[in-house]
């Protein structure tokens, strides 16, 4: 499979012509001006904010303004997600955008999967980079950490008992307290990469990158391997973690683990959409039960990815 | 084998490979000591093999298992076999035991799931390893095949009979009934319900499990009463419910099969079964306490690193062509470490102090700003008490004296009429002093120098900015003691003692190379720092073990860095049990558990009600990120009130004002008024 060969575009915003009228728009509402100001802006037949209970600091009186917005309680994407394909007409012809920018990473995962799925073959993204975010290397996402899981629906379905030689690719960001749980977790797992955003989506963001990963670096002294992909880039990303893998065929066990940005989160949904019928490999993710919202400063531009779904 | 650059930096058995875990390996004792005389291997009897992290038990279970059997037997199966056992080593992380629950399906289904597909887990390495033994012995076809019909056999829930001609059939037939499953907990996510014909049981749990090795064990000759034993490490990755199937097994296994179960301390949370009986050390298995078994065996820990130091270091010399015989490695390596002594500490500060004012004496100046007045009275004042003396730890006892005395002054509402009093006190200690420095009789200073010298020692290197002066002991044998009997904290100081010093140009490992004071330091910080970091403890029970360790390390480290210490060198508190709430009981559990405080088991009698105290110390390994010490001398007594706050999460809100109560009584000026004042509330440190 070559990733290459999917478009990636990018925009200073919605106004230059390059965006088509969808059927359904779906983003997540996370009180960011920039998430706020692409729904309001896009076109689309339909639009839906999905309202996390993750985030905690949003009260029902900032988004209830809105006719069209879809809220369980549940923390949990699979029981999150139950009623939505009840409630919205999806099909495979369906005209579906999707900004990423303001979602929980599982629940991203959980919904491509479901898309897909569905039969769904063509999705765009959407990514609105911010200009930095609040705090620098010091930006809190989350907030108590708590089990290490498969993401649901993305668990392994070629499980190998054997664990002599099993692989983890971290997607390694900002939050370094996520990246400590998940290398605990899986402290034996023999092979270990981090995946660093580079380019990073800012100068100042790799180095911050760096820093974090430094943090941790207690945990990962040996068969600790660390590769690039850009911050804003899913297929490149998609593109390493098959690289990476490649490189040793008996990988006994694969775990993907998506913790830096939101474009390298749709790279792992995309190479495991790929390859989950055929490798052991399963997306696992350290869940938290509360998310901190407006954690990104401005909008520098937007990106648009375009799926095409096997 | 990995030739490393850093023969420390391999920290966990994970990482080595099968010959690495071979080469490396290292017993705690001989005979009776060894790790094995207490496993046993020969014996029926299921072992519970528990630790904190880095006790080992990942290195003794995989130096039990199969694939070491072999490396040691040189691929000879008649000599694997005289060990009348075969290891089959799993590692639960790969089970993935998080997949089993939630997602709509109830929890007997899960269970039912669950069960069904542990056997299929496990039978897969256990057909393998066979096959092995197989071939080797050139099973005759004949017995081939009459082994596979009592295993097809053992399918009996299969609508037509399963006719599997070979192992590796077998092995496929199985894998493909664990890939259905695997597809259908995956799945299930979306569909909310299992497609049961794809999960439907093709056999009573544990039938391929206990009946394979049964039918075998009868079967073929050379494996007759030959031991199969499921090694299960990480046991604290299951679900409790989970646990109580594993311990179902322990209580239903049949010959030739027993378990070993490796898991961290933490993770022995449950002996029930599945018939709600509960399984009894001693009788249906046998617990082994790694951490318990160690500081059990104190005099034979600091042999046992010694040993392991010793072995990375020849095979990380022999890799390089050297050959230098081990008795000569130890001591050429410990040489390398600079020795710590208080002189040159004393000596250091006390050359500093002559060129600019260190900063006991720049506090003790704005604290009397509270007492003496005018302002530019005090400079003379505190010159007076120096009176000339160069020496700054000299200083500092005359220093504590004058606190202890000022503190005892009873004029709260006088306090600027206690110039001449001040003054009265400091005559009256420079004249104690001389006494002391001219070896008359001086029973105060005496016992000042007897019980405050490393703690004032340690206040001049923090106050002053340098703590890394403040080692207090160095080199291999304090290592041992800081690494609080855990062979991976050992090894952590030594990786990162290497490590920095590679760093600093020390060149640690080569003929002319170093460990400075100043690597040192930074090695056991760098240490302290991983492990706290790496507290195995998740959500919201991780926030409260946080912040009582914070609490009691504020607590602590007042004692230590404040201007009067009422007690010498204390990293330990004494509690009556009986006074804590069952929260804060629960606390002292988890931290005692998690290895974050260590419990002397020697306790003692409270002095007034002779009520029986615990006395715990934090892990010593812990106390270089507070500046604390790690020879047990003086004990915190914490009293209801103090314990409870600490410990008590509901009552956490409470503690910075407590805190600040019994900060006033030990830091001058002493002031009731600070109770409000939130600015003053920690110490410089």
């Amino acid at each position: 499979m070559d990733y290459s060969i999917f478009y990636t575009t990018k925009h200073k915003n919605l106004e230059d012509g390059s965006f088509e009228e969808y059927d359904l728009f779906i983003s997540g509402f996370d009180l960011c001006e920039r998430t706020k100001k692409i729904y309001d802006e896009i076109k689309s037949k339909e639009k839906v904010w999905l309202i996390f209970p993750q985030y905690k600091d949003i009260k029902d009186t900032d988004y209830n303004s809105y006719s069209n917005y879809y809220f369980d309680s549940s923390y949990e994407e699979d029981t999150y997600f139950e009623k939505f394909l009840g409630k919205y007409n999806v099909s495979s012809e369906i005209k579906l955008c999707i900004d990423i920018t303001g979602f929980i990473r599982p629940h991203l995962i959980f919904l491509i999967k479901m898309l897909y799925m569905t039969g769904v073959k063509k999705i765009d993204f959407l990514y609105s980079e911010p200009n930095h975010y609040e705090r620098g290397e010091n930006t809190s996402f989350t907030g108590i950490t708590g089990a290490v899981e498969s993401v649901k629906w993305c668990s392994s379905e070629n499980n190998n008992p054997d664990s002599d030689n099993d692989l983890l690719i971290v997607a390694t960001g900002y939050d370094d307290k996520l990246v400590q749980k998940i290398l605990q977790d899986k402290l034996r797992v023999k092979t270990k990469y981090h995946l660093i955003g580079f380019p990073s989506l800012q100068l100042d963001m790799y180095q911050e990158n760096i820093l974090k990963l430094n943090q941790t670096k207690e945990l990962v002294e040996n068969n600790s391997y660390t590769e690039f992909a850009p911050a804003m880039d899913p297929f490149i990303t998609a593109q390493t973690i098959h690289d990476i893998i490649e490189r040793d065929k008996s990988y006994t066990n694969i775990y993907l683990c998506p913790i830096s940005t939101k474009p390298h989160t749709l790279g792992v949904a995309l190479y495991y959409l790929n390859n989950f019928r055929t490798k052991p490999v399963s997306i696992i993710f350290p869940y938290s039960k509360r998310y901190n919202i407006k954690t990104a400063i401005g909008m520098k531009r937007i990106w648009k990815y375009t799926f095409e779904l096997p | 084998m990995k030739n490393l650059e850093n023969p420390f930096s391999v920290l966990k058995a994970t990482e080595f490979t099968n010959e690495e875990i071979k080469e490396y390996w290292v017993d705690f004792g001989h005979g009776k000591n060894s790790v094995f005389n207490f496993l046993n291997p020969t014996t029926d009897l299921p072992k519970y093999l528990l630790g904190s992290k880095g006790t080992g038990k990942t290195h003794i279970l995989k130096y039990a298992s199969y694939p070491l059997q072999k490396l040691k037997a040189n691929n000879d199966f008649n000599k694997i076999l005289e060990e009348k056992y075969i290891g089959l080593y799993y590692e639960l992380y790969g089970y993935n035991a998080s997949r089993f629950k939630g997602k709509g399906i109830d929890q007997d289904q899960w269970n039912t799931v669950f069960e069904y597909y542990l056997d299929l887990f496990l039978a897969d390495k256990l057909l393998k390893t066979y096959s092995e033994f197989f071939d080797f012995f050139k099973v005759n076809d004949d017995l081939l095949q009459s082994v596979l019909k009592g295993i097809n056999n053992l399918f009996n829930q299969t609508e037509s009979p399963l006719e599997c001609k070979s192992i590796k059939e077998l092995i496929d037939y199985i894998s493909l009934l664990r890939k259905k499953i695997d597809s259908e907990i995956n799945n299930v996510a979306f569909t909310r319900k299992f497609n049961l014909s794809e999960i439907k049981s093709l056999f009573t749990p544990g039938d391929l499990i206990f009946g394979i090795p049964e039918l075998i064990s009868q079967q073929v000759i050379q494996l007759k009463d030959v031991k199969i034993i499921y090694i299960l490490d990480e046991i604290e990755k299951l679900e409790e419910w989970q646990k109580v199937y594993i311990n179902t097994l322990v209580w239903d296994k049949r010959k030739p099969v027993t378990f070993w179960l490796g898991m961290r301390t933490w993770g022995y949370t449950t002996w029930t079964t599945k018939s709600t009986e509960l399984i009894r050390d001693g009788h249906e298995f046998n617990k082994i306490d790694l951490d318990s078994f160690i500081s059990n065996n104190q005099e034979l820990y600091p042999e046992f690193v010694s040993n392991l130091c010793v072995n990375r270091l020849t095979k990380y010399f022999s890799k390089r062509g050297i050959s230098i015989e081990a008795k000569n490695i130890k001591k050429d390596f410990e040489d390398k470490f600079e020795q710590y002594s208080e002189e040159s500490v004393v000596e250091y500060f006390s050359n500093l102090g002559k060129r600019k004012e260190l900063a006991h004496i720049t506090k003790l100046k704005e604290k009397l700003k509270y007492v003496i007045k005018p302002e530019k009275a005090i400079n003379s004042f505190v010159a007076k008490l120096i009176d000339d003396e160069e020496n700054v730890l000299f200083q500092k006892y005359k220093f504590f004296k004058f606190y202890k005395d000022w503190y005892n002054l009873d004029s709260d509402n006088k306090r600027l009429k206690r110039q001449w009093t001040l003054e009265n006190i400091m005559f009256a200690i420079n004249d104690e002093f001389r006494k002391y420095k001219t070896g008359s009789n001086s029973i105060v200073f005496e016992e000042i120098v007897d019980k405050r010298k490393k703690d004032f020692i340690a206040q001049i290197c923090v106050e002053n900015n340098e703590p890394a002066r403040n080692i207090e002991h160095s080199g291999i044998d304090s290592f041992i003691e800081r690494s609080q009997c855990n062979p991976r904290n050992f090894l952590m100081i030594l990786m990162k003692c290497v490590e920095i010093g590679n760093l600093r140009n020390e060149k640690t490992l080569e003929p002319e190379g170093k460990v400075s004071l100043e690597t040192q330091y930074r090695a056991l910080y760098d240490t302290a720092e991983w492990f706290y970091k790496t507290i195995e403890i998740k959500g919201e029970e991780a926030k409260k073990l946080y912040d009582s360790l914070q609490f009691l390390s504020d607590i602590l480290k007042l004692y230590r860095y404040c201007d009067k210490p009422t007690e010498t060198s204390v990293f330990g508190f004494s509690i009556t049990h009986e006074d804590l709430s069952n929260e804060a009981k629960r606390q002292i559990g988890d931290m005692e558990t998690y290895s974050i405080i260590v419990k002397d088991i020697k306790g003692r009698k409270e002095r007034n009600t002779s009520r029986e105290e615990n006395r715990y110390f934090l892990n010593k390994t812990l106390c270089p990120l507070w500046g604390l010490p790690i020879k047990k001398r003086g004990i915190l007594d914490l009293n209801r009130e103090t314990a409870n706050l600490i410990f008590n999460y509901t009552l956490k809100n409470q503690f910075e004002s407590s805190y600040k109560k019994i900060r006033s009584k030990l830091v001058a000026p002493f002031l009731k008024e600070e109770l409000t004042n939130s600015s003053q509330n920690t110490l410089d440190f």
